[in-house]
């Protein structure tokens, strides 16, 4: 699932970007890189003074590796298994297994009778038992966050995300607690203790019911229009019932395997030698089992010249996106089109902000959404001004995008977004918590933490022709997905109106894959819905409700 | 590193040293002690920070204007809407698209956060092009340019902002609003607003020996003071603000803000304050608080980011929001009691901690530097500043949703403000 990154991953898609302007390339200045006897990578940069270091996990292996029965999975693993280090996960608790067990079997008691739909004595009683047993738990656990092992050992922002490309977690230590750190992983990965799931799965159910996800549902509904089929276009907000059926043991088989030894790197920047620090390594989180990784994932071939989509969607306010799909980051043209949206998007001066400033607003240009193991889209985001309307910014988008096709970039605007890239790579340089993710994103969308500056020889070679062509090939029609939001006329709705957008969006979810054919599905239904009169109105919601229970 | 000096700053220098001014800058450079920073004071009061690091060809830096109380400034309704303006017109001699164009040809971005009680605007530069970076920091906040053309847009937006016909979003910006402590400006102040008083607006407030400016990067104390005498050196600031006779626009409402939104669940939120009172005691006793709220199963943002605290509960459709607000209010009013010397000794731990934490990221060097924070000199003061932080008086309520969940939302009785603490130096 997509959520905000931590900034810590929000400065990955700017790594991505600023990888590509390198001057001839050094290696990075103090890094250093091993694999573990049991292949586990790790890649250290060293920053002697500072006393303390940067410390993350990265495993290859995201939202689009679940295999379907595990959808979810890598959201609930960040939530439950990586960040904070709480006692219980890392301790000898006899009477806690049991407790879990007995708590997962109620859970999924519980979820079998509700599916039935209806009340029931029997269900009361489950509920009143899962109730307790929850209590129970939660009086095992240590409340008291100084309990955390890293804030105990004077550590900040633990952090743990997951995304559609990789899972990953992160924290900051002084650098005496490097052996705590080293110790606290090996344990907790070697355990997959998970004590915490119940309350994990039953805050990430909540939120998916509740619409808390996915933040922008526009996006999801372009990701899902321009690629379908792919996991990059699944919105896990259409799979709580899944995510809650979801089940302890198989989560922790398959934790073991998405993280094993095989697909982690262990990423270290700061004040650490690695003559004392690999070894510490190879003791702990070496000395891990080297497991056996999960299948890769059956991913459809994705045609990137799928044709031209056009989805219209309500919403808040007017706005259109506009989605081309691009190669993977691994692609020989990935570099070319990220310089591609510097030109039209970075920076007040760039040519959509310049160009477009009398008619939009709020003008965004993007690569790599949702990741870029696989192809994805460059994204255009823009909002009208008042009194202009989507169709002229989508004319005059479609302009500027023909232009980059027709004509070269002026050497004044390659060297802009060189020199754009360049402020961008140093600055992720020199923190050491940017550092530690750009390498570690490197390293699980290309294989290997060159990504991060090994694309810039590619580009350096490429020159700006190289952006026509790159524009030539995929900013094209047929590559395309456009979104529209139109106002929403939610506001003017009555009460039975949401009833039936509600009942209708649930039953349009199970039916309908495609995000773009529900969403015209849905708003059809609702037109044809407020034509009815009033006791028609009432028979057709409680005829979907019969039909949802019956679903169910 | 050497460059051409700009027209301005050709004539300022030599004024500078003939005055006699350079007198501070001309002492023996101190040796840099790794994580503290170089400082010196420019003739005109601005004070300049320097961390050396030589690691790579990068300078890093933040500028933050000082400004006074929003309850002290008639004109405070101006700020949001004065440094759109900074931040869309031109500088200096340039004109807006070609200032646009200087920035973005040597990869500047100049991002302005408007606190309650200053401005700060960062930028990052490549090393070589650190003296183009001052130069257009320095023109935008002490030279900027109010563009008549550019006005009229951002008249008309903020009009629209406030005669914002919607419940919702005209609730939400006069919560934000009472919660930065500024009013919203009248439609006859807006009307009347042209660039002239854009412009003595800026004269009056924003002044150098008001300013600090801290760099972190691939430059040497000679070469700071260089570029600060550049770039800075000919700042001077005109008249004080002159001291308000009886407020020209009316105190920030103190709600509740409530927006009706039929058949709809309730959203509810609680705020508070930020008016700079306490602002560096509140930094340091900020991360217990945040830990107090989300242990209580609440969800709060986070205090630390600059930005007031606001706590936020939702409710099923059909539940009404009053017992929420009760919740969040006990949550609150309970927590200054609770704190205990546990906590204050808990707390000194972590700063010490993340102190030394602060060497993996420049950014909060610069940041500490300017703004650090405080600990309050024993358990009754923490209390204190606890108690006004999160009273009853420094609360504002936002909620949203179906009338009938809304119900029993009365306005708060308007208790009297306590006296703040006054912060003791590090």
């Amino acid at each position: 699932m997509r959520r905000s990154l931590p900034p810590f991953l929000a400065a990955m898609v700017s790594g991505a970007l600023a990888a590509q302007a390198l001057p001839p390339a050094p290696p990075l200045p103090g890094l250093t890189e091993r694999r573990l006897a049991n292949g586990a990578e790790v890649i250290l940069v060293r920053r002697p003074g500072s006393g303390a270091f940067r410390a993350s996990l990265f495993f290859r292996q995201g939202g689009v590796d679940e295999p379907p029965q595990l959808l979810g999975a890598t959201e609930l693993l960040s939530r439950c298994l990586l960040g904070p280090a709480w006692p219980e996960d890392l301790r000898d608790d006899a009477g806690l297994e049991p407790l879990l067990q007995q708590e997962d079997t109620l859970a999924e008691s519980l979820r079998m009778a509700g599916a039935q739909g209806g009340a029931s004595p029997d269900r009361e009683a489950l509920a009143a038992a899962h109730g307790a047993l929850l209590d129970r738990l939660e009086a095992r656990y240590d409340q008291d966050a100084s309990q955390e092992a890293y804030r105990a050992a004077g550590g900040l922002e633990v952090q743990a995300v997951d995304t559609r490309d990789f899972l990953a977690e992160g924290v900051e230590l002084p650098a005496e607690a490097f052996g705590l750190w080293c110790r606290t992983e090996a344990d907790r990965l070697r355990r997959v203790a998970l004590s915490r799931l119940p309350f994990a799965r039953a805050s990430l159910v909540a939120d998916l019911k509740s619409g808390a996800f996915p933040k922008d549902p526009a996006v999801a509904v372009l990701l899902g229009a321009a690629l379908p089929g792919h996991p990059y276009g699944r919105n896990l907000g259409d799979y709580a019932a899944a995510v809650e059926a979801l089940r302890r043991d198989d989560l922790r088989a398959y934790a073991r395997r998405a993280c094993s030894p095989g697909r982690m790197a262990v990423v270290l920047v700061g004040d650490l030698d690695p003559g004392a620090a690999l070894p510490v390594l190879e003791r702990t989180l070496g000395a891990l089992p080297a497991g056996t990784p999960p299948e890769p994932p059956v991913l459809p071939d994705l045609n990137l010249a799928l044709g031209d989509r056009r989805v219209q969607i309500q919403g808040e306010d007017s706005r259109v996106l506009a989605g081309w799909r691009i190669p993977a980051r691994t692609s020989p043209d990935a570099p070319a089109l990220e310089v591609l949206a510097r030109i039209l998007g970075g920076g007040p001066s760039a040519r959509l902000p310049l160009r477009l400033k009398e008619i939009a607003t709020d003008i965004q240009v993007s690569t790599g959404r949702p990741g870029a193991r696989y192809p994805n889209l460059l994204v255009v985001d823009a909002r009208p001004r008042p009194g202009h309307s989507l169709q002229e910014v989508e004319e005059a988008l479609d302009r500027e995008i023909l232009l980059l096709r027709q004509a070269p970039v002026s050497q004044e605007e390659w060297s802009r977004a060189l020199a754009q890239l360049e402020v961008g790579r140093l600055d992720l340089q020199a923190d050491a918590g940017d550092l530690a993710a750009a390498l570690g994103v490197a390293w699980a969308q290309t294989g290997s933490w060159q990504g991060f500056s090994a694309e810039a020889d590619r580009l350096r070679a490429a020159g700006p022709e190289a952006l026509q062509r790159a524009a030539a090939t995929y900013l094209i029609p047929s590559h395309r997905t456009v979104v529209e939001v139109v106002p929403d006329p939610s506001r003017r709705l009555d009460a039975q109106d949401r009833a039936f957008l509600e009942v209708l969006r649930t039953l349009a979810q199970r039916q309908v894959e495609d995000p773009a054919q529900r969403e015209s599905l849905v708003a059809e239904g609702l037109r044809q819905f407020q034509m009815l009169p009033q006791a028609e109105r009432t028979k057709t919601l409680d005829l979907l409700r019969r039909q949802l229970q019956g679903a169910r | 590193m050497t460059r051409p000096m700009p027209p301005f700053a050709v004539l300022a220098v030599p004024a500078l040293v003939a005055a006699g001014g350079l007198g501070p800058l001309q002492a023996a450079d101190p040796a840099p002690i790794p994580g503290s920073p170089q400082t010196f004071v420019l003739p005109n009061g601005l004070q300049v920070a320097l961390f050396e690091d030589h690691s790579l060809p990068l300078v890093k830096g933040e500028l933050r204007v000082a400004l006074p109380p929003p309850a002290e400034d008639p004109e405070a309704w101006l700020r949001p809407l004065g440094l759109r303006m900074m931040a869309l017109g031109g500088s200096g001699a340039r004109s807006a698209a070609a200032f646009a164009q200087a920035a973005d040809a040597v990869g500047l971005q100049l991002p302005a956060s408007l606190g309650p009680r200053a401005v700060t605007w960062r930028f990052t530069a490549r090393a070589q092009d650190q003296g183009t970076a001052l130069d257009l920091l320095a023109d935008r906040v002490a030279r900027p340019g109010f563009d008549p053309q550019a006005l009229e847009p951002a008249r008309l937006e903020a009009w629209s902002e406030v005669g914002e016909a919607q419940a919702l979003p005209r609730a939400r910006l006069r919560f934000d609003r009472s919660l930065a402590a500024l009013p919203l400006p009248a439609e006859r102040q807006l009307a009347t607003l042209d660039p002239t008083m854009l412009a003595a607006w800026h004269r009056t407030r924003f002044r150098p020996e008001g300013a600090r400016l801290a760099l972190w990067g691939d430059l040497d104390l000679a070469q700071a003071r260089q570029l600060a005498i550049l770039a800075f050196g000919a700042w001077t600031a005109g008249a004080p603000a002159p001291a308000p006779a009886a407020p020209a626009s009316p105190a920030p409402e103190p709600g509740p803000f409530l927006a009706a939104l039929p058949g709809e669940a309730c959203e509810l939120r609680i705020g508070l304050v930020e008016d700079g009172t306490d602002a560096a005691l509140r930094r340091y006793l900020g991360p217990w608080v945040l830990a107090q709220l989300q242990a209580a199963g609440l969800h709060p943002s986070d205090p630390l980011s600059g930005d007031p605290l606001v706590v936020t509960a939702d409710a099923p459709l059909g539940v009404p929001a009053a017992p929420l607000k009760a919740r969040l209010e006990a949550a609150l009013e309970a927590l200054p009691a609770t704190f205990g010397d546990r906590d204050l000794a808990a707390l000194a731990r972590q700063a010490t901690a993340a102190q030394v934490l602060r060497g993996l990221h420049p950014g909060d060097q610069l940041a500490d530097a300017l703004a650090p924070a405080a600990a309050p000199r024993d358990l009754e003061t923490a209390r204190t500043v606890l108690r006004r932080w999160l009273g009853a008086a420094n609360r504002r309520l936002f909620a949203s949703g179906d009338p009938g969940a809304l119900a029993g939302l009365q306005a708060p009785a308007a208790p009297e403000p306590q006296a703040p603490v006054s912060t003791p130096k590090r």
